[in-house]
Protein backbone atom coordinates (compact mmCIF):
# COMPACT_ATOMS: atom_id res chain seq x y z
CA UNK A 1 0.00 0.00 0.00
CA UNK A 2 2.97 2.47 1.31
CA UNK A 3 5.59 2.25 -1.62
CA UNK A 4 8.08 4.81 -2.15
CA UNK A 5 6.54 5.56 -5.62
CA UNK A 6 3.36 6.97 -4.25
CA UNK A 7 5.53 10.14 -3.49
CA UNK A 8 5.07 10.54 -7.41
CA UNK A 9 1.77 10.30 -7.84
CA UNK A 10 -0.22 13.23 -6.85
CA UNK A 11 -3.61 12.48 -6.84
CA UNK A 12 -5.28 8.83 -7.88
CA UNK A 13 -5.00 5.78 -5.84
CA UNK A 14 -3.35 3.73 -8.77
CA UNK A 15 -0.92 4.10 -11.85
CA UNK A 16 -1.61 6.41 -14.94
CA UNK A 17 -2.43 9.69 -15.62
CA UNK A 18 -5.12 11.67 -13.41
CA UNK A 19 -8.29 11.21 -14.38
CA UNK A 20 -9.90 13.88 -16.57
CA UNK A 21 -13.63 12.52 -16.72
CA UNK A 22 -17.04 13.76 -17.13
CA UNK A 23 -18.88 13.86 -14.24
CA UNK A 24 -20.35 10.12 -13.25
CA UNK A 25 -24.18 9.26 -13.67
CA UNK A 26 -24.66 9.57 -10.04
CA UNK A 27 -24.03 13.33 -9.99
CA UNK A 28 -25.72 14.11 -13.33
CA UNK A 29 -28.78 12.39 -11.36
CA UNK A 30 -28.31 14.10 -7.75
CA UNK A 31 -28.73 17.30 -9.70
CA UNK A 32 -31.57 16.17 -12.04
CA UNK A 33 -33.52 14.94 -8.90
CA UNK A 34 -32.13 18.06 -7.10
CA UNK A 35 -33.91 20.37 -9.83
CA UNK A 36 -36.65 18.38 -10.03
CA UNK A 37 -37.70 18.73 -6.33
CA UNK A 38 -36.90 22.08 -5.98
CA UNK A 39 -39.19 22.83 -8.74
CA UNK A 40 -42.03 20.43 -6.99
CA UNK A 41 -41.21 22.33 -3.97
CA UNK A 42 -41.67 26.19 -5.43
CA UNK A 43 -44.44 25.14 -7.55
CA UNK A 44 -46.60 23.76 -4.13
CA UNK A 45 -45.02 26.30 -1.74
CA UNK A 46 -46.21 29.35 -4.24
CA UNK A 47 -49.34 28.10 -5.50
CA UNK A 48 -50.86 24.73 -4.07
CA UNK A 49 -50.50 25.64 0.09
CA UNK A 50 -52.32 27.37 1.66
CA UNK A 51 -51.22 30.58 3.70
CA UNK A 52 -51.37 29.82 7.50
CA UNK A 53 -54.32 31.29 9.86
CA UNK A 54 -51.14 33.15 11.69
CA UNK A 55 -48.23 34.00 10.05
CA UNK A 56 -50.10 34.58 6.39
CA UNK A 57 -48.18 33.99 3.22
CA UNK A 58 -44.59 34.77 4.87
CA UNK A 59 -45.41 30.64 5.84
CA UNK A 60 -44.32 30.33 2.41
CA UNK A 61 -40.68 30.87 3.61
CA UNK A 62 -40.95 28.01 5.63
CA UNK A 63 -40.36 25.50 2.59
CA UNK A 64 -37.25 27.26 1.66
CA UNK A 65 -35.49 29.21 4.93
CA UNK A 66 -35.36 26.11 6.93
CA UNK A 67 -34.03 23.72 4.76
CA UNK A 68 -31.14 26.39 3.37
CA UNK A 69 -30.61 26.77 7.02
CA UNK A 70 -30.30 23.19 8.03
CA UNK A 71 -27.85 22.51 4.70
CA UNK A 72 -24.96 24.86 5.95
CA UNK A 73 -24.60 23.42 9.16
CA UNK A 74 -24.59 20.09 7.34
CA UNK A 75 -21.79 21.45 5.25
CA UNK A 76 -19.76 23.02 8.01
CA UNK A 77 -20.73 19.56 10.01
CA UNK A 78 -18.96 17.97 6.73
CA UNK A 79 -16.47 20.25 6.40
CA UNK A 80 -15.11 19.05 10.19
CA UNK A 81 -15.51 15.52 9.98
CA UNK A 82 -13.71 15.40 6.82
CA UNK A 83 -11.12 17.83 8.39
CA UNK A 84 -10.60 14.83 11.50
CA UNK A 85 -10.36 12.31 9.08
CA UNK A 86 -7.44 14.62 6.96
CA UNK A 87 -5.93 14.79 10.48
CA UNK A 88 -6.05 11.41 11.67
CA UNK A 89 -2.71 9.25 10.70
CA UNK A 90 -4.73 6.33 9.48
CA UNK A 91 -7.18 8.21 6.94
CA UNK A 92 -5.18 10.80 5.98
CA UNK A 93 -5.60 11.70 2.78
CA UNK A 94 -5.70 14.39 0.13
CA UNK A 95 -9.53 13.40 -0.64
CA UNK A 96 -10.60 14.71 2.49
CA UNK A 97 -9.05 17.82 2.41
CA UNK A 98 -10.81 18.75 -0.75
CA UNK A 99 -13.52 17.31 0.53
CA UNK A 100 -13.18 19.81 4.08
CA UNK A 101 -12.57 23.00 1.39
CA UNK A 102 -15.45 22.20 -0.74
CA UNK A 103 -17.99 21.63 1.93
CA UNK A 104 -16.74 24.73 3.31
CA UNK A 105 -17.21 27.01 0.70
CA UNK A 106 -20.88 25.55 -0.59
CA UNK A 107 -21.63 25.76 3.23
CA UNK A 108 -20.58 29.85 3.32
CA UNK A 109 -23.36 29.86 -0.33
CA UNK A 110 -25.60 28.22 2.07
CA UNK A 111 -25.44 30.39 5.16
CA UNK A 112 -25.65 33.40 3.09
CA UNK A 113 -28.77 32.48 1.85
CA UNK A 114 -29.94 31.87 5.08
CA UNK A 115 -28.69 35.14 6.23
CA UNK A 116 -30.42 36.35 3.63
CA UNK A 117 -33.97 34.80 3.62
CA UNK A 118 -34.08 35.06 7.39
CA UNK A 119 -33.39 39.01 6.85
CA UNK A 120 -36.02 39.20 4.53
CA UNK A 121 -38.68 37.33 6.34
CA UNK A 122 -37.78 39.14 9.24
CA UNK A 123 -38.55 42.34 7.88
CA UNK A 124 -41.80 40.60 6.23
CA UNK A 125 -42.73 39.46 9.42
CA UNK A 126 -41.42 42.31 12.27
CA UNK A 127 -40.70 45.06 9.64
CA UNK A 128 -36.88 44.72 10.83
CA UNK A 129 -34.00 43.62 8.38
CA UNK A 130 -32.33 41.94 11.61
CA UNK A 131 -33.72 41.46 15.04
CA UNK A 132 -30.79 39.71 16.68
CA UNK A 133 -32.45 36.58 16.36
CA UNK A 134 -30.57 33.76 18.34
CA UNK A 135 -30.40 32.11 15.35
CA UNK A 136 -29.54 34.01 12.76
CA UNK A 137 -26.56 35.71 14.68
CA UNK A 138 -25.41 33.03 15.27
CA UNK A 139 -25.56 31.91 11.35
CA UNK A 140 -23.75 35.53 10.60
CA UNK A 141 -20.86 34.38 13.27
CA UNK A 142 -21.12 30.79 11.38
CA UNK A 143 -20.31 33.22 7.91
CA UNK A 144 -17.87 35.41 9.43
CA UNK A 145 -16.04 31.87 10.84
CA UNK A 146 -16.04 30.26 7.75
CA UNK A 147 -15.00 32.77 5.46
CA UNK A 148 -12.07 33.14 7.72
CA UNK A 149 -11.60 29.60 7.13
CA UNK A 150 -11.72 30.17 3.25
CA UNK A 151 -9.16 33.03 3.68
CA UNK A 152 -6.53 30.29 5.38
CA UNK A 153 -7.18 28.15 2.57
CA UNK A 154 -6.40 29.98 -0.12
CA UNK A 155 -2.91 30.92 1.37
CA UNK A 156 -0.09 29.25 -0.63
CA UNK A 157 2.43 27.12 1.04
CA UNK A 158 3.43 23.62 0.85
CA UNK A 159 0.55 21.35 0.70
CA UNK A 160 0.61 19.23 3.70
CA UNK A 161 0.96 22.34 5.96
CA UNK A 162 -1.65 23.83 4.32
CA UNK A 163 -4.44 21.61 4.31
CA UNK A 164 -3.11 20.20 8.76
CA UNK A 165 -3.61 24.23 9.76
CA UNK A 166 -6.92 24.01 7.33
CA UNK A 167 -7.95 20.92 9.21
CA UNK A 168 -7.19 22.44 12.93
CA UNK A 169 -8.78 26.24 11.70
CA UNK A 170 -12.17 24.47 10.42
CA UNK A 171 -12.29 22.27 13.99
CA UNK A 172 -11.67 25.18 15.82
CA UNK A 173 -14.57 26.97 14.19
CA UNK A 174 -16.64 24.02 14.52
CA UNK A 175 -16.46 23.71 17.89
CA UNK A 176 -17.17 27.30 18.51
CA UNK A 177 -20.49 26.85 17.18
CA UNK A 178 -22.35 25.50 20.27
CA UNK A 179 -20.66 27.83 22.42
CA UNK A 180 -21.94 30.61 20.20
CA UNK A 181 -25.17 29.46 19.75
CA UNK A 182 -25.76 28.75 23.52
CA UNK A 183 -24.25 32.16 24.73
CA UNK A 184 -25.83 33.82 21.77
CA UNK A 185 -29.47 32.05 22.54
CA UNK A 186 -29.10 32.89 26.28
CA UNK A 187 -28.17 36.49 25.49
CA UNK A 188 -31.41 36.93 23.55
CA UNK A 189 -33.96 34.70 25.82
CA UNK A 190 -33.04 37.90 28.45
CA UNK A 191 -34.65 39.92 26.16
CA UNK A 192 -37.56 38.07 24.68
CA UNK A 193 -37.04 38.50 21.27
CA UNK A 194 -39.25 37.78 18.22
CA UNK A 195 -38.28 34.92 16.42
CA UNK A 196 -38.58 33.60 13.74
CA UNK A 197 -39.04 30.31 14.43
CA UNK A 198 -39.81 30.20 18.18
CA UNK A 199 -41.17 27.31 19.27
CA UNK A 200 -42.44 28.71 22.52
CA UNK A 201 -44.39 31.30 20.38
CA UNK A 202 -45.16 28.71 17.76
CA UNK A 203 -48.12 29.47 16.46
CA UNK A 204 -47.65 27.89 13.38
CA UNK A 205 -48.90 24.32 13.29
CA UNK A 206 -47.37 22.43 10.61
CA UNK A 207 -49.99 19.74 8.88
CA UNK A 208 -51.14 18.14 6.06
CA UNK A 209 -49.19 19.91 2.75
CA UNK A 210 -47.41 22.00 4.27
CA UNK A 211 -45.45 19.17 6.48
CA UNK A 212 -44.75 17.40 3.08
CA UNK A 213 -43.31 20.75 1.13
CA UNK A 214 -41.41 21.48 4.01
CA UNK A 215 -39.77 17.84 3.65
CA UNK A 216 -39.65 18.22 0.12
CA UNK A 217 -37.55 21.14 0.36
CA UNK A 218 -35.29 19.78 2.94
CA UNK A 219 -34.36 16.85 0.22
CA UNK A 220 -34.79 18.69 -3.14
CA UNK A 221 -31.90 21.46 -1.35
CA UNK A 222 -30.06 18.72 0.37
CA UNK A 223 -29.63 16.90 -2.95
CA UNK A 224 -28.54 20.56 -4.30
CA UNK A 225 -25.97 20.77 -1.44
CA UNK A 226 -24.86 17.13 -3.02
CA UNK A 227 -24.79 18.15 -6.38
CA UNK A 228 -22.73 21.39 -5.76
CA UNK A 229 -20.35 19.58 -3.25
CA UNK A 230 -19.31 16.73 -5.90
CA UNK A 231 -18.82 19.76 -8.49
CA UNK A 232 -16.85 21.88 -6.12
CA UNK A 233 -14.80 18.89 -5.32
CA UNK A 234 -14.33 18.32 -8.83
CA UNK A 235 -13.30 21.28 -9.62
CA UNK A 236 -11.01 21.19 -6.18
CA UNK A 237 -9.19 18.10 -7.96
CA UNK A 238 -8.61 19.67 -11.23
CA UNK A 239 -7.13 22.56 -10.19
CA UNK A 240 -4.96 20.39 -7.52
CA UNK A 241 -3.61 18.59 -10.89
CA UNK A 242 -3.42 21.79 -12.91
CA UNK A 243 -1.07 23.42 -10.31
CA UNK A 244 1.29 20.46 -9.99
CA UNK A 245 1.27 19.63 -14.20
CA UNK A 246 2.18 23.52 -14.53
CA UNK A 247 5.09 23.09 -11.88
CA UNK A 248 6.46 20.14 -14.27
CA UNK A 249 5.44 21.96 -17.29
CA UNK A 250 7.77 25.11 -15.77
CA UNK A 251 10.21 22.63 -15.20
CA UNK A 252 10.67 20.74 -18.45
CA UNK A 253 10.57 24.44 -19.91
CA UNK A 254 13.90 25.19 -18.08
CA UNK A 255 15.51 22.14 -18.40
CA UNK A 256 15.14 22.71 -22.10
CA UNK A 257 16.76 25.96 -21.97
CA UNK A 258 19.79 24.39 -20.29
CA UNK A 259 20.22 22.27 -22.47
CA UNK A 260 20.31 24.54 -25.23
CA UNK A 261 22.58 26.12 -23.88
CA UNK B 1 -46.98 40.95 1.79
CA UNK B 2 -46.30 38.40 -0.41
CA UNK B 3 -44.04 40.43 -2.81
CA UNK B 4 -41.10 39.40 -0.27
CA UNK B 5 -41.98 36.18 -0.39
CA UNK B 6 -41.21 36.02 -4.25
CA UNK B 7 -38.15 38.08 -3.31
CA UNK B 8 -36.78 35.59 -0.99
CA UNK B 9 -37.49 32.82 -3.02
CA UNK B 10 -35.77 34.40 -6.12
CA UNK B 11 -32.41 35.15 -4.10
CA UNK B 12 -32.09 31.74 -2.81
CA UNK B 13 -33.09 29.87 -6.38
CA UNK B 14 -31.09 32.68 -8.35
CA UNK B 15 -27.98 32.89 -5.66
CA UNK B 16 -27.95 28.59 -5.96
CA UNK B 17 -28.62 28.79 -10.14
CA UNK B 18 -25.46 31.41 -10.46
CA UNK B 19 -23.08 29.17 -8.27
CA UNK B 20 -24.08 26.34 -10.10
CA UNK B 21 -23.43 27.38 -13.70
CA UNK B 22 -19.76 29.06 -12.41
CA UNK B 23 -18.58 26.30 -11.17
CA UNK B 24 -19.68 24.37 -13.93
CA UNK B 25 -17.93 26.70 -16.44
CA UNK B 26 -14.52 26.67 -14.40
CA UNK B 27 -14.81 22.91 -14.22
CA UNK B 28 -15.15 22.90 -17.67
CA UNK B 29 -12.35 25.45 -18.06
CA UNK B 30 -10.00 23.85 -16.07
CA UNK B 31 -10.81 19.95 -17.62
CA UNK B 32 -9.90 21.81 -21.23
CA UNK B 33 -6.86 23.06 -19.92
CA UNK B 34 -6.26 19.97 -18.77
CA UNK B 35 -6.67 18.11 -21.83
CA UNK B 36 -4.62 20.22 -23.96
CA UNK B 37 -1.70 20.39 -21.34
CA UNK B 38 -1.45 16.88 -20.92
CA UNK B 39 -0.72 16.11 -24.36
CA UNK B 40 2.63 18.36 -24.17
CA UNK B 41 3.89 16.85 -20.81
CA UNK B 42 4.69 13.52 -19.43
CA UNK B 43 2.28 11.48 -17.65
CA UNK B 44 3.00 12.98 -13.52
CA UNK B 45 3.20 8.85 -12.67
CA UNK B 46 6.43 9.34 -13.93
CA UNK B 47 7.94 12.93 -13.88
CA UNK B 48 7.54 13.80 -10.13
CA UNK B 49 7.69 17.80 -9.48
CA UNK B 50 11.07 18.41 -7.49
CA UNK B 51 9.08 19.86 -4.43
CA UNK B 52 6.92 17.70 -3.66
CA UNK B 53 7.50 16.59 -0.10
CA UNK B 54 8.24 13.49 1.14
CA UNK B 55 4.94 14.01 3.51
CA UNK B 56 2.84 13.72 0.59
CA UNK B 57 0.37 11.01 2.29
CA UNK B 58 0.19 7.63 1.69
CA UNK B 59 -2.40 6.82 -1.59
CA UNK B 60 -5.64 7.40 -0.89
CA UNK B 61 -7.89 3.94 0.13
CA UNK B 62 -11.19 3.72 -1.95
CA UNK B 63 -13.68 5.58 -0.14
CA UNK B 64 -17.49 6.92 -0.56
CA UNK B 65 -16.13 8.84 -3.28
CA UNK B 66 -15.08 6.82 -5.77
CA UNK B 67 -18.54 7.53 -7.47
CA UNK B 68 -17.38 10.47 -7.94
CA UNK B 69 -13.88 9.69 -9.13
CA UNK B 70 -15.03 7.03 -11.16
CA UNK B 71 -12.60 6.76 -14.28
CA UNK B 72 -14.66 6.30 -17.55
CA UNK B 73 -11.90 5.60 -19.94
CA UNK B 74 -15.21 4.53 -22.79
CA UNK B 75 -16.33 8.27 -22.38
CA UNK B 76 -13.54 10.60 -21.91
CA UNK B 77 -13.45 11.52 -25.95
CA UNK B 78 -12.10 13.31 -27.65
CA UNK C 1 5.32 20.11 30.08
CA UNK C 2 4.82 22.56 33.02
CA UNK C 3 8.31 23.07 33.54
CA UNK C 4 8.78 24.36 29.37
CA UNK C 5 5.36 26.56 30.09
CA UNK C 6 7.72 28.50 32.71
CA UNK C 7 10.61 28.71 30.88
CA UNK C 8 8.53 29.86 27.64
CA UNK C 9 6.41 32.24 30.13
CA UNK C 10 9.60 33.68 31.43
CA UNK C 11 11.18 34.43 28.50
CA UNK C 12 8.06 36.00 26.92
CA UNK C 13 7.52 38.19 29.59
CA UNK C 14 11.24 39.18 30.05
CA UNK C 15 11.68 39.93 26.78
CA UNK C 16 8.22 42.26 27.47
CA UNK C 17 10.21 44.29 30.56
CA UNK C 18 13.09 44.49 28.43
CA UNK C 19 11.51 46.22 25.16
CA UNK C 20 8.42 47.44 27.21
CA UNK C 21 6.83 47.57 23.39
CA UNK C 22 3.61 46.25 24.77
CA UNK C 23 3.48 49.15 27.71
CA UNK C 24 4.69 51.78 24.68
CA UNK C 25 2.05 50.35 22.18
CA UNK C 26 -0.52 48.22 23.18
CA UNK C 27 -1.77 50.11 26.39
CA UNK C 28 -1.95 53.39 24.74
CA UNK C 29 -3.70 51.83 21.56
CA UNK C 30 -6.32 50.33 24.24
CA UNK C 31 -6.68 53.91 25.69
CA UNK C 32 -7.05 55.07 22.30
CA UNK C 33 -9.67 53.06 21.48
CA UNK C 34 -11.43 53.77 24.59
CA UNK C 35 -11.17 57.45 23.52
CA UNK C 36 -12.35 56.37 20.42
CA UNK C 37 -15.74 54.48 21.47
CA UNK C 38 -16.27 58.04 23.26
CA UNK C 39 -15.92 60.22 20.41
CA UNK C 40 -18.19 58.03 18.42
CA UNK C 41 -20.82 57.44 21.25
CA UNK C 42 -21.18 61.31 22.39
CA UNK C 43 -20.43 63.20 25.19
CA UNK C 44 -23.83 61.90 27.39
CA UNK C 45 -22.33 59.60 30.01
CA UNK C 46 -26.27 58.30 30.30
CA UNK C 47 -25.23 56.40 26.98
CA UNK C 48 -21.51 55.80 27.82
CA UNK C 49 -21.91 54.60 31.42
CA UNK C 50 -24.41 51.47 30.75
CA UNK C 51 -22.16 50.71 27.73
CA UNK C 52 -19.11 50.41 29.44
CA UNK C 53 -19.02 46.90 30.21
CA UNK C 54 -19.23 46.33 26.38
CA UNK C 55 -16.89 48.71 25.15
CA UNK C 56 -14.32 47.69 28.21
CA UNK C 57 -14.44 44.22 26.33
CA UNK C 58 -13.96 45.26 22.96
CA UNK C 59 -11.50 47.63 23.58
CA UNK C 60 -10.26 44.27 25.41
CA UNK C 61 -10.70 41.66 22.25
CA UNK C 62 -8.62 44.08 19.66
CA UNK C 63 -5.19 45.00 22.68
CA UNK C 64 -5.59 40.75 22.55
CA UNK C 65 -5.05 40.95 18.44
CA UNK C 66 -1.94 43.67 19.33
CA UNK C 67 -1.08 41.23 22.32
CA UNK C 68 -0.89 38.17 19.55
CA UNK C 69 0.97 39.69 16.54
CA UNK C 70 3.23 41.31 19.06
CA UNK C 71 3.97 37.72 21.09
CA UNK C 72 4.87 36.39 17.58
CA UNK C 73 6.77 39.16 15.82
CA UNK C 74 9.54 38.10 18.63
CA UNK C 75 9.37 34.90 17.67
CA UNK C 76 10.44 35.94 13.94
CA UNK C 77 13.25 37.93 14.66
CA UNK C 78 16.52 35.87 14.12
CA UNK C 79 14.92 32.90 13.05
CA UNK C 80 13.91 32.22 17.04
CA UNK C 81 10.90 30.02 15.85
CA UNK C 82 13.63 28.26 14.10
CA UNK C 83 15.14 27.89 18.04
CA UNK C 84 11.83 27.25 19.59
CA UNK C 85 11.49 24.37 17.45
CA UNK C 86 15.03 22.52 18.07
CA UNK C 87 14.80 23.48 21.48
CA UNK C 88 13.49 20.41 22.01
CA UNK C 89 10.79 22.01 24.20
CA UNK C 90 7.61 20.61 25.09
CA UNK C 91 5.46 22.23 22.34
CA UNK C 92 2.17 21.75 24.65
CA UNK C 93 4.32 23.59 26.92
CA UNK C 94 5.44 26.02 24.79
CA UNK C 95 1.68 26.94 23.77
CA UNK C 96 0.75 26.83 27.80
CA UNK C 97 3.93 29.25 28.11
CA UNK C 98 2.89 31.93 25.11
CA UNK C 99 -0.54 31.67 26.48
CA UNK C 100 0.01 32.32 30.09
CA UNK C 101 2.57 35.52 28.76
CA UNK C 102 -0.20 36.96 26.96
CA UNK C 103 -2.14 36.49 29.69
CA UNK C 104 -0.23 38.33 32.42
CA UNK C 105 -0.16 41.15 29.65
CA UNK C 106 -3.39 41.43 29.31
CA UNK C 107 -4.74 41.59 32.50
CA UNK C 108 -2.06 44.00 33.56
CA UNK C 109 -3.70 45.81 30.60
CA UNK C 110 -7.61 45.21 32.11
CA UNK C 111 -6.73 47.05 34.86
CA UNK C 112 -5.56 50.34 33.35
CA UNK C 113 -9.01 49.81 31.24
CA UNK C 114 -10.78 49.58 34.06
CA UNK C 115 -9.74 52.79 35.31
CA UNK C 116 -9.83 54.40 32.24
CA UNK C 117 -13.57 53.04 31.72
CA UNK C 118 -13.97 54.68 35.18
CA UNK C 119 -12.59 58.14 34.21
CA UNK C 120 -13.85 58.41 30.76
CA UNK C 121 -17.46 56.59 31.13
CA UNK C 122 -18.24 57.43 34.67
CA UNK C 123 -18.83 53.56 35.45
CA UNK C 124 -19.13 52.39 38.79
CA UNK C 125 -17.71 49.45 39.77
CA UNK C 126 -18.96 47.12 41.90
CA UNK C 127 -19.01 43.27 42.50
CA UNK C 128 -15.00 43.24 42.01
CA UNK C 129 -14.51 39.47 43.15
CA UNK C 130 -16.96 38.63 40.15
CA UNK C 131 -15.22 41.91 37.54
CA UNK C 132 -11.77 40.05 38.58
CA UNK C 133 -12.82 36.44 37.87
CA UNK C 134 -14.52 37.05 34.74
CA UNK C 135 -11.29 38.74 33.45
CA UNK C 136 -8.98 36.39 34.80
CA UNK C 137 -11.03 33.07 32.79
CA UNK C 138 -12.07 35.10 29.90
CA UNK C 139 -8.67 37.04 29.17
CA UNK C 140 -7.05 32.98 29.88
CA UNK C 141 -9.74 32.37 26.73
CA UNK C 142 -8.79 35.21 24.46
CA UNK C 143 -5.22 34.37 25.28
CA UNK C 144 -5.70 30.80 23.98
CA UNK C 145 -7.11 31.62 21.19
CA UNK C 146 -4.48 33.91 19.88
CA UNK C 147 -1.45 31.56 21.06
CA UNK C 148 -3.32 28.91 18.95
CA UNK C 149 -4.46 31.01 15.39
CA UNK C 150 -1.05 33.23 16.26
CA UNK C 151 0.96 30.25 15.84
CA UNK C 152 -1.19 29.34 12.34
CA UNK C 153 -0.73 33.07 10.81
CA UNK C 154 2.81 33.74 12.28
CA UNK C 155 4.22 31.81 9.67
CA UNK C 156 2.27 33.26 6.77
CA UNK C 157 2.59 36.36 4.50
CA UNK C 158 -0.98 37.98 4.92
CA UNK C 159 -0.64 37.41 8.59
CA UNK C 160 -1.40 40.77 10.16
CA UNK C 161 -5.09 40.57 7.91
CA UNK C 162 -5.44 36.87 8.90
CA UNK C 163 -4.96 36.94 12.57
CA UNK C 164 -7.97 39.25 12.91
CA UNK C 165 -10.75 38.00 10.93
CA UNK C 166 -9.40 34.86 12.36
CA UNK C 167 -9.69 35.82 16.01
CA UNK C 168 -12.30 37.82 16.77
CA UNK C 169 -15.06 35.46 15.30
CA UNK C 170 -14.34 32.49 17.58
CA UNK C 171 -13.77 34.89 20.63
CA UNK C 172 -17.60 36.79 19.87
CA UNK C 173 -18.67 34.15 22.78
CA UNK C 174 -16.38 35.56 25.32
CA UNK C 175 -17.27 38.78 24.28
CA UNK C 176 -20.82 38.48 24.80
CA UNK C 177 -20.17 35.82 28.09
CA UNK C 178 -17.91 38.78 29.65
CA UNK C 179 -20.20 41.62 29.31
CA UNK C 180 -22.87 40.12 30.59
CA UNK C 181 -20.67 39.28 33.77
CA UNK C 182 -19.84 42.47 34.05
CA UNK C 183 -22.96 43.88 33.41
CA UNK C 184 -24.32 42.08 36.06
CA UNK C 185 -21.54 42.50 38.80
CA UNK C 186 -22.06 46.69 37.76
CA UNK C 187 -25.36 46.49 38.29
CA UNK C 188 -25.53 45.20 41.69
CA UNK C 189 -27.06 41.58 41.27
CA UNK C 190 -23.66 39.13 40.11
CA UNK C 191 -24.76 36.02 41.09
CA UNK C 192 -26.60 36.64 37.80
CA UNK C 193 -22.88 36.50 36.17
CA UNK C 194 -22.33 32.99 37.41
CA UNK C 195 -23.38 31.06 34.37
CA UNK C 196 -21.84 33.56 32.35
CA UNK C 197 -18.45 32.92 34.15
CA UNK C 198 -19.65 28.90 33.82
CA UNK C 199 -19.69 29.43 30.00
CA UNK C 200 -16.43 31.08 29.92
CA UNK C 201 -14.39 28.68 31.92
CA UNK C 202 -15.68 25.83 29.26
CA UNK C 203 -14.52 28.10 26.37
CA UNK C 204 -10.84 28.44 27.98
CA UNK C 205 -10.66 24.87 29.02
CA UNK C 206 -11.74 23.81 25.64
CA UNK C 207 -9.54 26.20 23.72
CA UNK C 208 -6.39 25.27 26.09
CA UNK C 209 -7.21 21.96 25.75
CA UNK C 210 -7.31 22.08 21.63
CA UNK C 211 -4.29 24.13 21.80
CA UNK C 212 -2.30 21.73 23.72
CA UNK C 213 -3.01 19.07 21.64
CA UNK C 214 -2.67 20.94 18.14
CA UNK C 215 0.18 23.45 19.25
CA UNK C 216 2.87 20.59 18.29
CA UNK C 217 1.73 19.94 14.17
CA UNK C 218 1.50 23.75 13.99
CA UNK C 219 4.49 24.91 15.30
CA UNK C 220 5.99 22.26 12.78
CA UNK C 221 4.68 23.98 9.38
CA UNK C 222 6.51 27.46 8.19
Amino acid sequence: MSSPTTVLQPTGAGIGPPQIDRPSPVIRAVGAAAIVGTAVTVWLGLWVTPPDEFMGEQVRLLYMHPPVAWISFLAFGVAACSSALYLWPRTRSRRFDRLAGASAEVGVVFTGLTLASGSIWGRATWGQWWTWDPLLTTTALLFVLYLGYLALRRVPGEFDACARRSAIAALVAFVDVPIVYFSVTWWRSLHQAPSVLNPTTGKTYVHGSMLWTMLLGFVSLTLAYVWLLGHRYRLARFQEIEDSEGLEVALAERRAEAVIA
Amino acid sequence: MSGYVAAGYVVILAALAVYAISLVVRERGARARLRGSSTATAPPAITAPAPVPAQVPAPEPPTALSSIDLPNPATTTP
Amino acid sequence: MLRDAALVAGKDLRIELRSKVALNQVVPFAAAVLILFGLALGPDRKILAPASAGLFWVATLLSAILAVQRSYAIESADAARDGLRLSGLDPAGIFLGKAAAITAELLVLETGLAVGVVLLYGAHLAGGLVLLATCVVATIGLAAVGTLYGVVASGLRSRETLLPLLFLPIVAPVLLAATKAWKAALAGTPTHALGWLDLLVVFAVLYLAIGTVAYGSLLEDG
